[in-house]
């Protein structure tokens, strides 16, 4: 079968690959007066990427775990080696997929989003960065990761700035962190191809995989690089900072696409090329089972879980708040997948696909609400329902499985993260995290409260739910977020399906139910009885008494005049300082652990040091210049002499 | 007739026909010295397009060698010859708009001449000759525009060249009463050297090199000649002159110090040294442009720090290592003279030097910044760009474990050199990015727009820049069309004993001992 439409194969992944480049620099030469036409480019530019991925779904061996190579028309380099190619594995045929669906439904939001007043003008590199999203998950050898993986890096650093002063300063602290990570990742690499002698990323896995038991210290040492280039890129403990200046400052749609997908890179590059090292012939000490590099891990994913949700609850911004809370999740996410057995990247990636898709919407939502009332900031806003339900709505089914509670996707996800954990009896490690996973509704709830409910300022009485594209986005999302946790199985048994190929063995579960370590759960079953709780309560309010509709306020001041006592109505909405007590408990620990003064700090101090540098350039008297000169020669010659 | 000399000598033509056809006519010297170069490269292209990768030792004078001099046409010379004359081109094309007094012309064909010189000849003293001609060349030209900075850069520039010319003089003079000969080729094929006099002579010679590879600590000069110096002749430095330095500094060390047994017993030393040097040059040049806040001075210390991955890959050797550098030179002297060009355009139009006063002016020339943006990309490495083939292709190398020319230094200078270059990768990336987006943030101040409604770029401005940008883009999509001319180009240089015989033909075939 492997050789049956090897056509189609190949068109579909040059398509996926190749396709969105063209159009992205076709897009920004050609096109660069008809700001909609580049949207609409982008729009079907993401369409034809969803086509290549169901045409390789349906004619590949999606599932088989054989991976097929195919060459690319590069001209080979003597230097280097062979030509570059891609692969088609199964894990990242997945990525892939989740990425692009998530994609298209925002490149609808995009569509009506962008017009006059609130045109971004960043459509052009956003397709090329579709081209490179496709690159990283399909490259089959260095190069063809390195490329997608570098181009993913210049271009969102231009997206997220887009022209503004405190969105280039946002986007240069993620790009320093994504910098730094590259070139850690360059050593690991290239160590990789001098001992494996090629250039295949499977070969370099094989090697050091290999290497167990007679050269330990490298082969960890490599994994570090790796490790440090993908944390830098998934915002993990000690990178954890840069998201809530990226996301935030981004324009309001594509911050949906980076908390939704761009995060997830780091995750894809550890599950496809740390885990597989440290699964097969590892030697070496060990937690339970658990490789001791993989419980470090675990703790570093459990650190960021648990910061992320402190930072998210003290935050007033929504964006800033949201991007804490991808922060915290990506923190869980990491402590199931080093437990590194199927049930914990099992778990890992039904979280990351869910979160793709909730946190795409709860951004999307966002944005909705600034688009409209152009507010970053929560306590300004409130009452928004009453004006905006649709938006209201994705927000709350999104948050609803942000929280992790049935019958949304985010409870049979985080069920897993925990079951996973359990299974290696992890428990000092799920104690943290189960604070974090629950500690997120605090901030979930808060900004479904303070943007969404209370009071409906009088600046904000007349506006309008949001155009229809952008409303049919945020239902599309709302339907899977939903789909996903009625359905369990739609996203599981894709990921169970890769695991033959991974050298996993797969978990039980089906369309309905996920086997677990101390029970199993059947998710349909737990949503019908949520549904169905939820219509005897309608049922109830139908059928109810008639209802007297009364002002806002008159229902919280029970008759008493609130002016009296110095109250304003944006005062009484109570947005601002909503957890002050919370915050000044924990302050003091946040204080302790804040990466951000140390990084200022060594920015701070490289500045320094470049002044000092520079003035060396500076000497004004050309006799001390000769002076110079010659001791250093004097210098050289006698010290190579003697 | 040789007309194969044509290639060398075609610059002599223009610098002395300037003066007089100015006298004629005004504006002619700018359009015959674009005449010549574009012949120079036409004329390249076609020999080397005739000879392939062979090595023409061309004799002058009627002597041979070791007698007389020779020039070696060899892939080196003929491919970075070719864009020389190719960047001098552009150069001119992008000068068209300004008024340039008589003597610039001939000044500038001069140093075009030097140049080449540089990079062919194969004698030693000649070469010593070239610099000076290069050197007095480039001050004339970087004092032409009448401003204090441009004649301090051009002061910075003179009082250490001396220095180190002088230097170099007393290195050849010893060399001479040593070995009775001057010829790089017999040089290379003499008899052992006392391992201290090697060293001397070794560090004596190298030092006039280190200082034309802008490399530190003799580099001082070159942040106020670029920022000073007009900014086509910046980009006349950071371009021609960088090849220029570059190769001869290649050709010196590598196929006449490193490769012969005559510096046999200094080579480790000098090896270290070159490595030592160049190290400390990228680690300087990234940290002085981090925080520099002149647009044109940031460019000088990248420079720098280029200069010095180049020179960091002689000092490593071999094959691969060479290729590399010679690939991250090609993209140095491409993309260096583009940004100056755009930086240039930049800085007449908004009045500015700095480039935080120059926020938004990309909204108003958006090509020309998309072209900086380019560039900026090819010089960090990134994809889809030449600058990436260049660093890969080094990294792979040096974590291959293959060892560098130092005996001292086998196992930790590859290393080292590894950490420094993706340090300056995270540097580079900074500063160029920030910079690049500077130009495209927000609204441009009220002084750019009222400027730029007057200044609209011409076609001779906007035409270099793109087409150089479009051979970035070229080679980073295609490398291959470049890299089998380069790893020739790298055994042109490493290959001592076909040198040798290319050169000395006579004496091997008479068979005489000299």
């Amino acid at each position: 079968m492997m050789n049956a439409c090897p056509g189609i194969l190949n068109t579909g992944m040059y398509g996926a690959v190749v396709l969105p480049y063209a159009v992205g620099i076709f897009s920004l030469i050609i096109l660069k007066r008809w700001k909609r036409l580049q949207w609409a480019f982008f729009f079907l530019s993401t369409l034809f990427q969803l086509f290549a991925a169901y045409s390789l779904f349906r004619s590949g061996n999606f599932g088989s775990g054989i991976s097929q190579k195919f060459p690319l028309a590069l001209s080979p380099i003597p230097g280097l080696g062979q030509s570059a190619f891609f692969q088609f594995t199964g894990l990242g045929f997945i990525f892939f997929a989740g990425s692009t669906i998530v994609t298209l439904i925002i490149s609808i939001f995009s569509l009506a989003f962008n017009d006059r007043d609130h045109a971004t003008g960043v459509a052009p590199l956003w397709t090329i960065l579709m081209g490179a999203n496709a690159g990283i998950f399909f490259a089959g050898d260095w190069f063809s990761f390195l490329i997608s993986w570098e181009v993913m890096g210049w271009t969102s650093f231009l997206i997220i700035a887009h022209g503004r002063e405190d969105s280039r300063k946002a986007a240069l602290y993620y790009y320093i962190l994504s910098l730094i990570g590259s070139s850690a990742m360059l050593a690991g690499i290239f160590i990789g191809i001098s001992g494996s002698g090629s250039m295949a990323i499977a070969d370099s896995v094989r090697y050091f995989s290999g290497l167990w038991g007679t050269r330990n210290s490298l082969v960890v040492l490599s994994t570090l690089f790796f490790t440090i280039a993908f944390f830098a890129k998934s915002a993990v403990f000690p990178f954890y900072m840069w998201p809530s200046l990226a996301h935030a400052e981004a324009p309001d749609d594509f911050s949906s696409f980076l908390s939704g997908v761009m995060i997830k890179y780091g995750v894809f590059g550890l599950i496809a090329v740390v885990l597989p090292i440290y699964r097969a012939g590892y030697v070496g000490p060990a937690v339970r089972g658990v490789p001791l590099y993989l419980a470090v891990l675990g703790w570093f994913g459990v650190i960021t879980a648990v910061l992320g949700t402190l930072y998210a609850i003290k935050q007033d911004d929504m964006k800033k708040l949201m991007a804490y809370s991808t922060v915290s999740n990506i923190g869980l996410i990491i402590a199931a997948l080093s437990m590194n057995s199927s049930l914990g990247i099992a778990a890992a990636l039904f979280h990351t696909f869910n979160h793709m898709v909730f946190k795409g919407g709860i951004f999307l939502s966002l944005a909705s609400v600034k688009y409209r009332t152009g507010e970053r900031e929560m306590h300004k806003l409130g009452g928004m329902a009453y004006r905006m339900p649709l938006s209201f709505f994705t927000f709350l089914i999104c948050i609803i499985a942000a929280a992790g509670i049935p019958p949304m996707s985010g409870f049979a996800s985080k069920w897993m993260i925990y079951q996973a954990l359990f299974e290696k009896k992890m428990l000092i490690m799920a104690i943290p995290a189960f604070f974090a996973s629950t500690g997120s509704f605090l901030y979930l709830y808060r900004g479904l409260h303070t943007i969404y409910l209370g009071q409906l300022s009088n600046r904000f009485a007349k506006i309008k739910e949001v155009p229809a594209p952008m409303a049919f986005a945020m239902l599309i999302m709302m339907f899977i977020v939903m789909l996903g946790g009625f359905f369990p199985g739609l996203v599981l048994s894709p990921v169970n399906s890769i695991f033959t190929g991974m050298g996993l063995a797969p978990i039980s579960q089906d369309l309905f139910s996920i086997q677990g370590v101390t029970t199993s759960i059947r998710l349909t079953s737990i949503g019908a009885i949520f549904m169905g709780s939820f219509f005897i309560v309608g049922f109830l309010y139908l059928i109810g008494r008639k209802r007297e509709h009364v002002e806002q306020l008159d229902t919280y001041t029970s008759g008493e005049t609130p002016e009296e006592w110095g109250l304003t109505e944006e005062k009484y909405h109570y947005g601002m300082h909503f957890y002050e007590p919370f915050e000044v408990t924990i302050e003091p620990f946040l204080k302790g652990t804040s990466m951000d003064g140390l990084f200022r700090r060594i920015g701070f101090e490289a500045g320094k040091l470049s002044g000092t540098v520079k003035r060396w350039f500076n000497t004004p008297q050309l006799g001390t210049l000769v002076l110079l000169i010659v001791v250093v020669l004097l210098v050289v010659v006698f010290g190579g002499i003697v | 007739m040789n007309y194969i000399i044509l290639f060398l000598i075609l610059p002599l033509f223009s610098a002395f026909l300037a003066p007089v056809c100015n006298i004629v006519r005004g504006r002619f010297g700018k359009y015959l010295n674009i005449a010549v170069y574009a012949a120079g490269a036409a004329g390249g292209i076609y020999f080397f397009s005739v000879s392939g990768f062979d090595a023409y030792s061309v004799i002058i004078g009627g002597w041979k060698p070791p007698y007389g001099i020779n020039l070696y046409l060899g892939p080196v010379a003929f491919g970075f010859g070719i864009l020389i004359y190719f960047i001098a081109f552009l150069i001119h094309i992008y000068d068209l708009q300004n008024n340039r007094p008589a003597y610039y012309h001939m000044l500038f064909a001069l140093f075009v001449f030097a140049s080449l010189g540089m990079t062919m000849t194969g004698d030693l003293f000649n070469l010593f000759i070239f610099i000076e001609i290069g050197t007095i060349a480039l001050l004339g030209l970087s004092a032409s525009v009448s401003s204090g900075s441009g004649a301090r850069g051009a002061l910075k520039y003179f009082v250490p060249a001396a220095l180190v010319s002088m230097i170099m003089l007393a290195g050849i003079a010893l060399l001479y009463s040593s070995l009775g000969t001057l010829n790089i080729a017999h040089i290379a094929r003499s008899s052992e050297l006392n391992g201290s006099l090697a060293f001397l002579l070794g560090i004596g010679i190298l030092g006039i090199f280190f200082f034309e590879a802008e490399l530190f600590p003799f580099n001082t000069w070159v942040p106020d000649l670029y920022r000073g110096a007009p900014s086509s002749i910046a980009a006349g430095v950071a371009g021609i002159g960088g090849i220029a330095g570059v190769v001869s500094f290649g050709r010196v060390f590598l196929t006449m110090m490193a490769g012969s047994d005559t510096f046999r017993f200094a080579r480790s030393r000098l090896t270290a040294v070159v490595f030592i040097i160049a190290a400390a040059s990228i680690v300087i040049g990234e940290l002085a442009a981090l925080k520099e806040e002149d647009v044109k001075k940031v460019l000088a210390f990248s420079s720098v720090s280029h200069m010095g991955i180049v020179v960091l890959t002689f000092s490593i050797g071999g094959s691969v290592a060479l290729t590399a550098g010679l690939f991250i030179l090609l993209n140095h002297s491409v993309v260096k003279p583009l940004m100056l060009m755009t930086a240039g355009f930049y800085i007449k139009t908004s009045g500015k030097a700095r480039w935080r006063e120059m926020r938004g002016i990309a909204r108003r020339y958006p090509l020309t910044g998309a072209l900086f943006v380019v560039g900026a990309l090819s010089l960090m490495g990134m994809p889809l760009f030449a600058g990436f083939w260049g660093k890969m292709i080094l990294l792979k190398d040096l974590f291959s474990g293959q060892g560098s020319l130092s005996a001292a230094g086998q196992q930790t200078f590859p290393l080292i050199g590894a950490a420094v270059i993706l340090f300056s990768v995270i540097l580079e990336g900074t500063y160029f990015m920030r910079i690049g987006h500077v130009f495209f943030e927000a609204q441009p101040s009220e002084d750019i727009a009222r400027r730029s409604r007057r200044l609209k770029i011409s076609l001779s401005t906007a035409a270099p820049a793109l087409i150089l940008a479009l051979v970035v883009v070229l080679f980073g999509l295609r490398p291959g069309l470049i890299e089998g001319y380069l790893s020739r180009a790298a055994s042109d240089l490493i290959n001592t004993a076909d040198y040798i015989n290319n050169v000395l033909v006579a004496l091997s075939a008479a068979g005489g001992a000299l």
